[in-house]
């Protein structure tokens, strides 16, 4: 045996005929799309990562601050005119543009307990709101910490925690007073769309209520990394920002409806994507949802059921054809994978290609809990508890 | 200037990332579906594999685009895809084919060829790769380990181990004076 024999071995493609490929790059395009607008918006990732070090090392050497505000500030503040909830309820969106420019329409909403996040189409003129429920984000002042044996200086910054472990902190720094947003204190800063400096996007931070804080960001930097804004840009941002509207709006519709939600369960997030005139997708998540002191909505990793609705074209094909398939009744069938995760606990996903003229995805995981404790004997269980109204609902829960 | 001009652009539109990834898959897609039969050697797995790949090259494209040779890039992020399904949860229920995989092997085939493909075959997924990667693609040790973010010794043990395990199922051995690389 020899390296040309191993060669050839390893050579099966030269002479075995190639079928032809069925990798979609449309498909591609819109999943890393839409994962790149995930990571922006929930705030996580290895550049975050090193920021939640830099969290743990304010709490332990929060005295090395420079003017001792121990990263929190406090000024008084005007009256709320509405009432904020504590958490928001991710299937109606809590905020949303009421101006945007000529050509730009939302395409993108990122629902969580505590974050309501807003994005046009992407490209040049993409735009992006994000709205913090009370609780998670305060104005950090400009401090030292200590990181790997030396000490950095952060700037004054809007800083955020994330709603699920690991408690990772996104940061905005504030690069300058700017006009009050409807009597609202407010900050030019500038957030990080992709690594480089010219990723760095204009922006308006205000405190839309005494702890809730809004976020809008244009997609055009401007003036250098750190310059100072055009006023046409500060111009749009304070008319973006000066239309938001708050409170809840219209719900989503919905294709199918959960008749048996888990005691205690709660939609813990949801993404609605618009692909096309007609065309969502959206993917909701619903587990125990119990909103803690620290804003976590549960342990990592807990029992969750993810529902993913999709024009029929862009559900299943990511998935392995060798996966054990399914037959559900009235014509409809599935592509199953399961396996057992030890003690009890449970992994298992469903894709439907084609039902009440959708694609459907169910996903459970059972997380660190035996699947009893996940309320779900499976995604085929969870699948039977699933209506499918006619002209869609907007309630999907319960 | 004009490489500058290229990454504000990138930067400013973010259209320039889909025109740029597309033409790079639409040349390049049929190299990394070989690559990923060769590592899982069942074309839809390989493109089911090569779809979730090409997602997280779409992602870092950025990055991709800046590196010296996109196809190391691209050709790492598959590698590692394949070596972290093998050890998700998914690919557990996965039944791989038993043996060598159906087609008609051509008139290159012979027997010895079948019985190191079955052995191959048979090899744990971070041995293939270090095989696929060091015997076909001709990469150094040193590639090889950075490719698969592993030490250059456990690149030189699973290389070793690969080859003994050819040698045992297939019951020959070196020729005299050949070493392992």
């Amino acid at each position: 045996m020899d390296d040309a024999q191993i060669r050839q071995a390893l050579d099966w493609p030269a002479d075995n005929p190639e079928p032809p490929s069925a990798v979609s790059l449309e498909e591609a395009r819109t999943a890393g799309r839409r994962r790149i607008r995930w990571r922006r918006l929930v705030a996580v990732g290895s550049v975050l990562a090193v920021s939640a070090a830099v969290a743990i090392a304010f709490s332990v050497i929060g005295s090395l601050g420079s003017s001792g505000q121990n990263g929190r500030i406090r000024h008084s503040l005007p009256t709320a005119p509405g009432r904020t909830p504590h958490a928001f309820n991710p299937l109606v969106p809590y905020a949303s543009f009421g101006w945007l420019p000529a050509g730009a329409k939302a395409t993108t909403f990122f629902l969580t307990r505590t974050l309501v996040g807003v994005e046009t189409g992407p490209g040049r003129t993409q735009i992006s709101l994000a709205v913090h429920a009370p609780g998670p984000c305060h104005l950090a002042g400009p401090t030292r910490y200590r990181f790997r044996a030396k000490v950095l200086r952060a700037p004054r910054s809007l800083a955020c925690l994330a709603q699920r472990r690991p408690r990772v902190v996104s940061r905005l720094p504030l690069t300058g007073a700017a006009p009050a947003v409807r009597g609202r204190r407010a900050w030019w800063s500038y957030w990080q769309s992709d690594p480089g400096e010219m990723g760095l996007k204009p922006t308006l931070i205000w405190q839309f209520t005494p702890s809730g804080w809004a976020v809008v960001s244009l997609g055009v930097p401007e003036g250098g990394p750190r310059g100072p804004l055009s006023s046409s840009v500060r111009t749009e941002l304070h008319k973006l920002a000066d239309h938001v509207r708050f409170g809840s709006g219209e719900p989503f519709r919905y294709a199918f409806r959960l008749t048996h939600v888990p005691a205690g369960w709660a939609v813990l997030e949801n993404q609605v994507d618009y692909l096309a005139p007609g065309k969502k997708s959206l993917e909701i998540t619903i587990g125990p949802a119990r909103l803690s002191t620290d804003f976590v909505t549960q342990p990592i990793p807990g029992p969750q059921v993810d529902l993913s609705e999709a024009v029929p074209w862009t559900m299943c094909s990511a998935l392995s054809k060798t996966m054990r398939q399914v037959k559900l009744g009235h014509g409809v069938s599935g592509t199953m994978m399961s396996f057992p995760g030890g003690a009890n606990r449970l992994n298992q996903s469903l894709c439907i290609s084609h039902v009440h003229g959708i694609g459907l995805g169910i996903e459970l995981s059972s997380g660190n809990s035996p699947a009893a404790v996940a309320g779900y004997p499976g995604v085929i269980a969870v699948y039977r508890d699933l209506q499918f109204p006619s002209g869609g609902t907007s309630s999907p829960m319960g | 200037m004009a490489q500058r001009f290229g990454q504000v652009v990138r930067a400013l539109t973010g259209r320039d990332r889909d025109s740029e990834f597309t033409e790079y898959m639409r040349a390049r897609l049929p190299w990394l579906r070989r690559l990923a039969f060769r590592l899982c050697q069942d074309w839809q797995r390989a493109d089911d594999l090569v779809q979730a790949a090409i997602i997280d090259l779409y992602v870092q494209w950025g990055r991709a685009a800046a590196a010296d040779h996109i196809d190391s890039y691209a050709r790492t992020i598959l590698v590692r895809k394949y070596l972290s399904e093998r050890r998700s949860r998914w690919f557990r229920q996965v039944i791989l084919p038993g043996g060598v995989p159906d087609g008609s092997g051509g008139e290159a085939d012979h027997e010895m060829a079948l019985d190191v493909r079955g052995a191959v075959a048979g090899l744990p997924a971070g041995q293939r790769a270090v095989l696929v990667l060091r015997y076909f693609y001709d990469l150094s040790v040193e590639q090889t380990a950075r490719e698969l973010g592993c030490s250059e010794g456990t690149v030189k043990s699973q290389t070793a181990r690969a080859i003994a395990a050819l040698r045992t199922t297939i019951g020959a051995g070196l020729m005299p004076g050949e070493e392992w690389r």
